[in-house]
């Protein structure tokens, strides 16, 4: 190697469009609410992980233990249906994130997330945030309230998607004029 | 489009060789490794309160600095009240040694005189003089040398200089030395990784913390309670309680045996026998039953037949220090195990 790529390579600085962690995880819904400083600290708390084309970034039924971020190539949400008949529900890109989940409970994982292709993720997991709520409580607090924040508007969104689908059923229940659905089931 | 995998036997294996390699390592290096497993301990016991401080919203150099100067004048406190103290009784039983070593010989001679008249071939062992030599000589050459065993050589350098220095390194950059150690995991068990640092790092941290937090009451109360019995070399008794509690249940005894025959050598008579004995099971039902279950419950979680188990094979296999760190390697090791288990347990319901 030549000296002057070396040299290069030690003071080039960084770019200005070149990708920093601290970037994503600003664009992340979860973390928008966090001042500059805070996401400087969460920096520190979180994981880059790489993964192969086909590599799982974790399986369904494996515990939940927190979050990742997209931040090159993309993650297929899969989901077992019937033995040997995976069910790809999502594929995430660059900005997304998942498992957020398994930074509020212990469930085991609903779903399987696999990389697509060479992809990058950021990790953040319960043990960083559990220590992050032990020194810094409001920030603790900060990252656990936008969590259940987002679970909240996803729960409000399918909630929304079923009820068409809940009227349909009730109206349908509710046909036979009989009304022993009602007494049976007050 | 997966990549292809080694059986988790294989896996196992190497992870097996490499703690082994590990291990064969550390044993090689020996004592050069001690300062520095000493440091890492300390960091543990002190890792709580620096987060407390960084609770009240101190940087995290900021808090270590702090307790560092707190330390600092703990133990020039310490230095010009404790050790004073404890160098006058050390002298006191030093100058008091003969007497000591008279009434025991004379004690022992009554015995044997007792014992020949009962067997006679007793006789030619000569057991009184033989015990009342080796044990005075013993003991002096302890008392005599004492400060220069504690602070000779590489132990100065080690508590003055080594110790302190990689505690400060540890307790600043232990999360970032964490951080890279768990970024070579592969990815396949990096979350399992995770959570089992998390698990022992807890863990350790609870019960290390606990059993110095521990030590320090049951040392205080025996302190305190053998001065107010009027019982001689009080404060030494109480250290010596103190150091022995950190094998689990030892403390209060050793106290107990201690100020027996420090009472009996003293006065002549077991008079003191009940109060003593009173005491030290006052201090171990206080241990029992306020300090463990305050600061080790959620560290420690073992039934004491399984403490005395893990305490009997250590001390068998590694002497003082199988007692000393029998029981957090048991811990540390059973949460390995559990986390291991729970890895093979998902892999042959996936191969099924």
């Amino acid at each position: 190697m030549r000296l002057s790529v070396i040299w290069h390579n030690i003071f080039r600085g960084r770019k200005k469009g070149e990708d920093r962690i601290i970037d994503f995880l600003r664009a992340v819904p979860i973390f928008a609410e966090l001042t500059e400083s805070e996401l400087r600290i969460l920096e520190q708390n979180v994981y880059l992980r790489r993964y192969t084309d086909g590599e799982p970034v974790f399986k369904e039924g494996d515990p939940s233990l927190g979050m990742y971020v997209v931040k090159g190539g993309a993650v297929d949400i899969v989901r077992q249906v019937r033995a040997d008949q995976p069910m790809c529900l999502a594929t995430l890109t660059p900005g997304d994130f998942f498992g957020e989940l398994g930074l509020i409970d212990d469930a085991p994982r609903s779903a399987s997330a696999v990389a697509r292709g060479a992809t990058e993720a950021i990790g953040f997991f319960k043990p960083d945030l559990m220590r992050l709520v032990h020194q810094k409580p409001d920030f603790g607090l900060k990252i656990f309230l936008s969590v259940a924040k987002t679970v909240s508007a996803r729960l409000r969104r399918a909630d929304e998607e079923l009820d068409p689908h809940l009227v349909k059923h009730r109206g349908e229940s509710r046909a036979p004029a009989t009304g022993e659905g009602e007494r049976r089931a007050p | 489009m997966s990549a292809s995998r080694k059986p988790l036997e294989t896996e196992v294996g190497y992870l097996a060789a490499i703690v082994g390699a590990g291990a064969l390592l550390a044993y090689a290096l020996g004592r050069t490794l001690l300062p520095f497993a000493a440091a890492f301990l300390l960091a543990y016991v002190l890792f709580p309160l620096v987060a407390a401080l960084e609770r009240r919203g101190l940087s995290r150099r900021r808090a270590v600095g702090a307790m560092y100067g707190v330390g600092v004048l703990v133990l020039t406190g310490a230095f010009f009240y404790l050790i004073p103290a404890l160098n006058e009784q050390m002298t006191t039983l030093q100058d008091k040694l003969p007497a000591y070593a008279s009434r025991t010989h004379d004690e022992l001679s009554r015995v044997q005189a007792d014992l020949e008249h009962r067997l006679p071939w007793f006789r030619e062992a000569n057991l009184a003089e033989t015990i009342a030599q080796q044990s005075a000589s013993y003991v002096s050459h302890l008392l005599q040398r004492w400060p220069e065993l504690i602070l000779s050589g590489f132990a100065l350098l080690s508590i003055f200089l080594l110790i302190p220095v990689v505690t400060w390194y540890v307790l600043i950059e232990g999360p970032t030395m964490k951080k890279a150690l768990i970024g070579l995991v592969p990815n396949r068990y990096f979350e399992p990784a995770l959570y089992l640092l998390y698990r022992v790092d807890r863990h350790l941290s609870g019960y290390l913390t606990g059993l110095v937090f521990e030590a320090s009451i049951v040392g205080l109360l025996s302190a305190v309670g053998y001065s107010i019995l009027g019982v001689p070399y009080a404060i030494m008794i109480g250290m010596l309680s103190g150091v022995a509690n950190l094998i689990p249940y030892l403390g209060p005894l050793t106290g107990a045996l201690a100020a027996l025959i420090v009472s009996f050598l003293d006065v002549g008579s077991p008079g003191q026998v009940l109060s003593i004995l009173l005491l030290a099971s006052a201090v171990q039902v206080v241990d029992n039953l306020l300090v463990q279950p305050m600061v080790m419950s959620r560290a420690a979680d073992l039934h004491p037949f399984t403490v005395l188990v893990v305490l009997v094979i250590g001390a068998e296999a590694f002497g003082p220090w199988g007692l000393l760190f029998g029981i957090p390697a048991f811990c540390v090791g059973k949460i390995f195990l559990q986390e291991l288990a729970g890895v093979m347990r998902r892999q042959s319901a996936e191969a099924l």
